[in-house]
């Protein structure tokens, strides 16, 4: 590794982001170079500087209570308001007209369709019921 | 998910982060008062598309935005003229000669060591904030900052490099 390539990798290097091949190279090649052992130490002394917990600014109590009150209840609540529109009234006109109609087809299908006195006398169930009324009617008698 | 619940989600994950979101926005807009504008525009606007947020790394998410959020008002008042162009920066990087080292001395005072990172151009105190004082890794500071790794160790080495060369000066002149 030349002194070029040392100085383009020292900062992946002391900051852990080299490969470990990489990283082994650059290591060995500031191990056996007096010329980029000094350019080691200003980085580790300007880490050292930066690593002062007072550089790192914690945010004013008043800032959370701010924001927590400034939040909206809902993420879209102008789109929501938009789709909130008064119902015109006028629409309840066709809607009745609409269900009345339904309504009478319902009775027109359901009176052809329904079984008539006839057929439920023929069928097995009607003809017991049948029986036992002629029954019922000729111990009454 | 009912609102209610995307509110409190929304409480859960990312009000914890309020002091890195701080943090930057301090040191990217320099002042108490606009870093506090800024960190409650960019909770305002995470929250507008937090139902969009997929990711698991709510800090980085945050950050980006917050980071964002700074940089359009600094361009809406002009502040950054007075930076140095990014992309020219990082043009010189061509330059084939290493960069000279920097003897410093571990003493300095808290105030010279912050002045001197004020002092830097908006992107390499950026960046210097991101690895060295929220210790991000180079992956999530570019996708904080929206660039390469590539880019973030270059900007990266030229801002340490700076950063020294603005503290040895203050050294000299007997800040230090």
């Amino acid at each position: 590794m030349t002194c070029q390539e040392c100085h383009d990798f020292i900062d992946a290097y002391i900051d852990n982001e080299l490969d470990v091949a990489a990283s082994i190279l650059v290591k060995q090649h500031l191990r056996d170079c007096t010329q980029c052992q000094p350019l080691l130490e200003s980085r580790k002394a300007l880490r050292s500087l930066l690593s002062n917990p007072q550089l790192y600014f914690e945010a004013p109590e008043s800032l959370r209570g701010r924001i927590q009150s400034a939040l909206p209840v809902a993420p879209r609540p102008a789109i929501r308001r938009e789709k909130m529109r008064p119902i015109n009234p006028w629409l309840f006109v066709p809607l009745g007209l609409a269900a009345a109609f339904a309504i009478l087809l319902g009775l027109v299908f359901i009176n052809q369709h329904a079984p008539s006195r006839r057929s439920f006398k023929r069928s097995a169930y009607g003809q017991t019921m049948v029986r036992r009324e002629a029954k019922i009617l000729t111990n009454g008698s | 998910m009912t609102d209610e619940q995307t509110r409190v989600r929304f409480e859960a994950l990312m009000l914890p982060l309020m002091n890195d979101a701080y943090t930057l926005a301090r040191w990217l807009m320099k002042n108490q008062e606009d870093a506090e504008d800024m960190v409650q525009e960019s909770y305002m606007r995470a929250f507008r598309f937090f139902p969009s947020f997929q990711g698991t790394d709510g800090r980085g998410w945050l950050l980006q935005i917050v980071r964002n959020t700074c940089y359009t008002a600094l361009e809406s008042r002009k502040l950054k003229q007075k930076e140095a162009p990014l992309e020219e920066e990082a043009e010189e990087l061509e330059d084939p000669a290493p960069l000279p080292f920097v003897s410093l001395d571990k003493k300095a005072t808290i105030k010279t060591v912050r002045d001197a990172i004020e002092g830097l151009p908006a992107d390499f105190r950026e960046v210097i904030v991101l690895r060295e004082i929220q210790g991000l890794s180079y992956k999530e500071i570019a996708e904080v900052s929206g660039v390469l790794i590539g880019t973030v160790m270059s900007r990266l080495a030229r801002a340490r490099h700076q950063l020294s060369l603005s503290l040895l000066e203050r050294k000299e002149s007997g800040q230090l």
